[in-house]
């Protein structure tokens, strides 16, 4: 199910929320949420709630078990088999026709017979309620959180429906406290606050992202044939749509939660007004990049060791984080990218930080754009053409609604740029202000009803 | 919570974000509470709306279209309608089938139609227009519409519950399959609903009466219209195939027309098929009729050979080739089988070079000369039949079976 779609908001969000507010214990309320969440999960394939199912029953008794046994080994198999089971789902379901495929390209050079794709269909939203159940079980034997008891509690937690398929991925930790404090009353306290976010979020999806999307996307199909600035152009477009995607996502999720009076943790802090890699980092896709920060980048060791242990480190969580966004090499090719940009900033980090503040936006904002090229495009060829279109002036065609994009990225920079994010703004409109979201809100209903539902692109993540 | 504040003026903007969402939720249901066919609705799903439980359209409904119905490939392609329509009456019965007026009512049906989907109720066809009305002013039979809209495909209880309504069982039935239509090895006619497709039942009630909303309609509209290739992409194109004609008129599929060519059908998938052509023929069979099997090609089997060249015109002719397996197949189960396919291939080469086709261009359905070729054809096949052609005799029906 998807937010933008008039049966999440005339039918799924009022009996959800109407029925969490009219029962009043913490378990009817765990119960409630958790059952929404499979719904809500199971509205686009029924199938697939086992699996969110099994890997919520292995983490959750992997939590007892912490809770029960002390001893090393014990609480090393808790922490081994559970993460196993779950990164075994994840490589099941992303990864195996990836690694045929590649198997397959090799065998050519060998000479070996290629073997048959498996034509898995990827459950939407593994990678985040995958990621969910690990960070609970690495905390857990970490130490740093408390497992629950209470089943409902963490099934809640991971089928929570606000933030199940596109993330923010919010450790338990973050939770804890308001799924603890569910049987609260005042429903009144954040709803507008909720609200607020939500529309906003809204609207950046549906009127920015899927505005752009409907021009670069059919200009992006045939890459040979645009022309330089025509490529700039649906790569700019390409950089908006994605940021504005997600981040109205991340915006509607965090709103969604507040209406359920949890708080979802910002996800995006205006992104491209970086300064470097590492502020990039800080601000896009937040919640990924302090999870492979702790779960990945720090184990391995961080920047304790070596320089070139440090770069290798970077490198293997790029690697890595690219690898979880999509199984195709493309997605590789993009996070070691921005592993050599991340390391180049840590060798070169003085001298860049020295240069005028507008140069480092600029600069660093085209750089994100050069690496979506590997991001956006289908195949490694495709992203070649493409960037070779975009640094090779060559004549070409103009995507059709030209126009409509150059205003679409002047509203989008914009906002992307100069604006505040949702999270700077104070949420406290008044009555005219009020007045232009309500309308924000019309506009993407009309955009709701009159276009094709048009899913999230992080989604397929 | 760990962050957040409350202020007066916020509460306002939730009661007003919920009062737009309830506004607009109002509208489109009073909409929806008003005829709906007056309101930019088809006359198919308006009809298709408020259904009964065993019949595919409301009974008793009844829609003129002074104008026609524009081509539903023109439609999904957000292409400018070329070509010329016709004034369109869509009306049920009291059964909520699709009405024969040559059929009067109350009478008993001879033949009845059943299966082939929108071919037989007859989607962009006036109901004078259709297979089972034309069939009957051809051969003299009187002829019941049972065909359904592929959502909501007969059952055998559904069909119970029609003969029951009958004043006799009619003496022939003639079930139709679409080239299309494939079946696994465990798909066999139900005769008593169960849990799922009581639950199928209502979600088609469901998807019916939601999808027959006309402010959804007007907002498509509205997006369509922006969608015009100049000021932003027609995105809608992608969901059909566009050929040029002789006469530089276009001619557009949708992806199931031209799915037999692009997936052929293994041998197990035809013999699957021609199960459960044969388990539905033993079912009207053993409830007392007499079966022909009418099978419909697509218009692309049809017209592909001389649309496309190289490999995608061997898939073509290995789909037809697979249609025509299909035909053999039913023939040696001894089913008495009518193949559409040649009828239209024989002129699909001069049909193209006038464009006078008997398949609308812009609709995946035939039109009235599509229909009247099939009706002679299987008025020559049906009226074979002594046991038939003796009771028309009886009737002494102005156009007696020949």
């Amino acid at each position: 199910m998807l937010f933008n779609s008039a049966v999440f908001l005339f039918l799924f969000l009022p009996i959800t929320y109407v029925v969490f507010w009219a029962v009043r214990t913490k378990n009817s309320r765990y119960i409630w949420l958790t059952l929404t969440g499979y719904v809500f999960y199971g509205y686009w394939n029924p199938a697939f709630c086992l699996l969110m199912l099994f890997s919520t029953l292995v983490s959750y008794l992997a939590g007892l078990g912490f809770l029960r046994w002390d001893g090393t080994r014990q609480r090393r198999l808790l922490l081994v088999i559970p993460v196993a089971a779950d990164l075994a789902l994840l490589a099941w379901f992303k990864y195996a026709d990836f690694a045929i495929g590649t198997w397959n390209w090799a065998s050519g050079f060998m000479g070996r017979a290629p073997l048959e794709p498996l034509n898995i269909l990827l459950p939407i939203g593994i990678s985040f309620y995958t990621f969910h159940t690990i960070t609970y079980i690495v905390d857990a034997y970490r130490g740093t959180i408390r497992p629950t008891r209470n089943f409902w509690e963490f099934s809640c937690y991971v089928s929570l429906f606000s933030q199940l398929v596109a993330g923010p991925i919010v450790r338990f930790s973050e939770l804890q406290a308001d799924l603890e404090g569910i049987d609260h009353k005042d429903r009144r306290t954040y709803l507008d606050l909720g609200w607020s976010f939500f529309i906003i979020g809204m609207a950046q999806k549906v009127l920015l992202a899927d505005t752009i999307a409907s021009v670069i996307d059919p200009a992006l199909e045939d890459v040979t044939t645009l022309s330089s600035a025509s490529a700039w152009m649906c790569m700019l477009g390409y950089s908006y749509q994605l940021y504005f995607d997600f981040a109205g996502y991340s915006n509607m999720a965090v709103g969604l939660g507040y209406m359920f009076g949890m708080y979802i943790p910002q996800n995006f802090h205006s992104p491209y007004k970086a300064l470097n890699p590492s502020d990039f980092w800080r601000r896009w896709h937040i919640s990924l990049s302090r999870v492979l920060r702790d779960y990945l980048y720090i184990p391995l060791g961080g920047s304790k060791g070596s320089t070139w242990l440090t770069y290798r480190n970077l490198m293997i969580t790029m690697l890595l984080g690219g690898l979880w966004h999509g199984a195709a090499w493309t997605f590789v090719i993009w996070g070691a990218y921005h592993g050599v940009l991340l390391s180049l900033y840590r060798r070169f980090g003085g001298a860049w930080d020295r240069l005028p503040e507008l140069f480092q936006r600029a600069g660093m904002f085209l750089l994100v754009v050069i690496g979506w090229v590997f991001f956006r495009a289908p195949t490694v060829h495709d992203a070649v053409t493409l960037l070779r279109a975009m640094f090779i002036p060559e004549p070409g065609t103009w995507p059709i609604g030209a126009a409509v994009l150059a205003v679409m990225l002047l509203m989008a920079g914009t906002i992307a740029h100069l604006g505040p994010n949702t999270f700077e703004m104070r949420h406290q409109w008044k009555p005219a202000a009020a007045a232009g979201l309500a309308a924000l809100l019309v506009l993407s209903l009309i955009r709701i009803y009159g276009a094709d539902n048009s899913p999230f692109l992080y989604f397929q993540f | 919570m760990a962050e957040g504040s409350l202020g007066e003026r916020q509460w306002r903007l939730s009661r007003l974000a919920v009062a737009v969402l309830g506004l607009w939720l109002a509208v489109d249901l009073g909409l929806r509470l008003m005829p709906v066919e007056r309101l930019g609705v088809s006359p198919n799903t308006a009809a298709q709306r408020l259904a009964g439980r065993h019949s595919p359209f409301r009974s008793s409904f009844s829609v003129y279209a002074p104008e026609g119905t524009p081509g539903e490939n023109a439609v999904r392609g957000n292409l400018p309608s070329t070509e010329g329509r016709r004034p369109l009456r869509f009306s049920t019965d009291a059964l909520g089938y699709r009405l024969n007026p040559e059929l009067p009512s109350g009478a008993a049906p001879d033949v009845l139609f059943i299966g082939g989907d929108s071919f037989i109720y007859g989607a962009n066809l006036s109901d004078e227009e259709t297979l089972p009305a034309v069939f009957t002013r051809v051969s003299g039979l009187l002829s019941y519409n049972a065909g359904r809209p592929n959502a909501a495909p007969m059952m055998l209880y559904d069909l119970d519950w029609l003969l029951k309504h009958f004043p006799r069982v009619p003496q022939t039935a003639v079930l139709v399959h679409l080239e299309h239509h494939r079946y696994n090895a465990t798909d066999r006619p139900r005769s008593t609903p169960g849990v799922w497709d009581e639950l199928r039942l209502a979600r088609r009630a469901l998807s019916e009466w939601w999808t027959a909303s006309p402010l959804s309609n007007a907002t498509r509209r509205l997006f369509r219209h922006f969608a015009d290739g100049k000021l932003l992409p027609n995105s809608y194109l992608q969901q059909v195939s566009a050929y040029s004609l002789p006469d530089r008129r276009p001619i557009l599929f949708r992806d199931y027309e031209t799915h037999p060519a692009r997936v052929p059908q293994s041998g197990d998938q035809i013999l699957a098929t021609a199960d459960n052509i044969l388990a539905w023929t033993r079912a009207l069979q053993g409830r007392g009729m007499e079966v022909y099997v009418l099978l419909l090609p697509t218009r692309f089997t049809v017209y592909g050979p001389w649309l496309v060249d190289g490999e995608a015109r061997a898939r073509v002719i290995r789909a037809a080739e697979s249609f025509n397996q299909l035909a053999a197949e039913l023939e040696g189960r001894g089913i008495r089988t009518i193949n559409g396919l040649g009828v239209f291939q024989e002129t699909a080469h001069e049909d193209l070079l006038s464009g006078d086709l008997p398949f609308y261009r812009e609709d995946n359905h035939w039109n009235s000369r599509g229909v009247e070729r099939i009706a002679r054809l299987l008025a020559d096949s049906v009226c074979q039949s002594a046991a038939v052609a003796a009771r028309a005799g009886y009737r002494k029906l102005s156009q007696p079976c020949r």
